[in-house]
């Protein structure tokens, strides 16, 4: 199966929640599990949460959201145009966040990896931050 | 989301009804902080049976009560856990620093035989 998907939101916190519940929508065409969903949906809000908070910090930027799905695999991007990671590796660290006062945990990236099968992210900073993950549905059914 | 609370004895329970986010983690902290503000409630216990979602952000929250409740040599307590919400509390840690019980009734026994010790 092929199909194509892209969403625009603006940097608002409700936003967080509908973004995850439009992609897990899109995502049941592949059938999944229960648990491959709420995998989805986790690393979705971890995406777009960073992107509101790290990324802009204001609630009236763009957010863009691509899902693509490729036989029994999804890819989902998410896309800022915010202040940008100077530092990749230390933002994947585990626990490592630039805002502690926020009482962020540091995990969303570990978060991201842990329940998608790779995470590939991009960021020129003050440009475009991208983050792009995949994951195969495995309960696929045989058409 | 909402949050429904109650005070048994020194301990504050907290269920919270639906999803645990960024978007949502600031007004439960706010309602929780306000109340746990009171010298006389000691203890925290999350009742978790009606979380239907969380993500990082509901880590932090987790991890900012137990500094509280820490400060006043409280327990922080989890009860009914979903298994959906197991992996991330696992993964984060939460449960090297929170109890879990089964229910509420363990939960406050426990509770009761901590603070006697
Ligand atoms: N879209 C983004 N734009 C700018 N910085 C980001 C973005 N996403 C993540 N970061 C940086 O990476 C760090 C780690 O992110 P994460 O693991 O999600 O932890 P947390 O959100 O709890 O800080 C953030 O603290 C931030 O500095
Ligand atoms: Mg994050």
């Amino acid at each position: 199966m092929n199909n194509k998907m892209k969403l625009e939101i603006l940097s608002k916190s409700e936003n967080e929640s509908f973004a995850r519940v439009v992609v897990s929508a899109f995502a049941t065409q592949l059938d999944p599990t229960i648990e491959e969903i709420t995998d989805i949906k986790t690393a979705v809000s971890e995406a777009v949460t960073n992107s509101i908070i790290h990324g802009y910090n204001k609630d009236d930027e763009i957010i863009h959201i691509l899902c693509e799905i490729i036989d029994n695999e999804i890819i989902v991007e998410v896309i800022d145009y915010g202040m940008g990671i100077e530092n990749i590796e230390q933002a994947r660290e585990p626990l490592y966040t630039s805002k502690p006062h926020l009482e962020r945990s540091g995990m969303g990236f570990t978060v991201m990896e842990s329940f998608m099968d790779s995470v590939t992210i991009n960021s020129v900073p003050g440009v475009e931050t991208k983050v792009v993950m995949k994951k195969s549905i495995k309960s696929i059914k045989s058409y | 989301m909402e949050l429904q609370t109650r005070i048994i004895e020194d301990t504050l329970l907290v269920k919270i009804v639906g999803e645990l986010d960024h978007h949502s983690s600031e007004d439960i902290r706010n309602q929780i902080d306000k109340l746990l503000s009171s010298n006389s409630i000691i203890n925290i216990i999350f009742d978790l049976s009606h979380m239907n979602f969380m993500d990082s952000s509901g880590v932090g929250m987790f991890m900012g009560r137990y500094k509280k409740i820490k400060m006043k040599n409280g327990i922080p307590v989890m009860i009914n856990i979903q298994d959906s919400n197991r992996r991330l509390l696992k993964m984060s840690g939460l449960f090297n620093i929170y109890q879990e019980y089964k229910d509420l009734d363990d939960a406050i026994l426990a509770i009761r035989r901590g603070s006697d010790e």
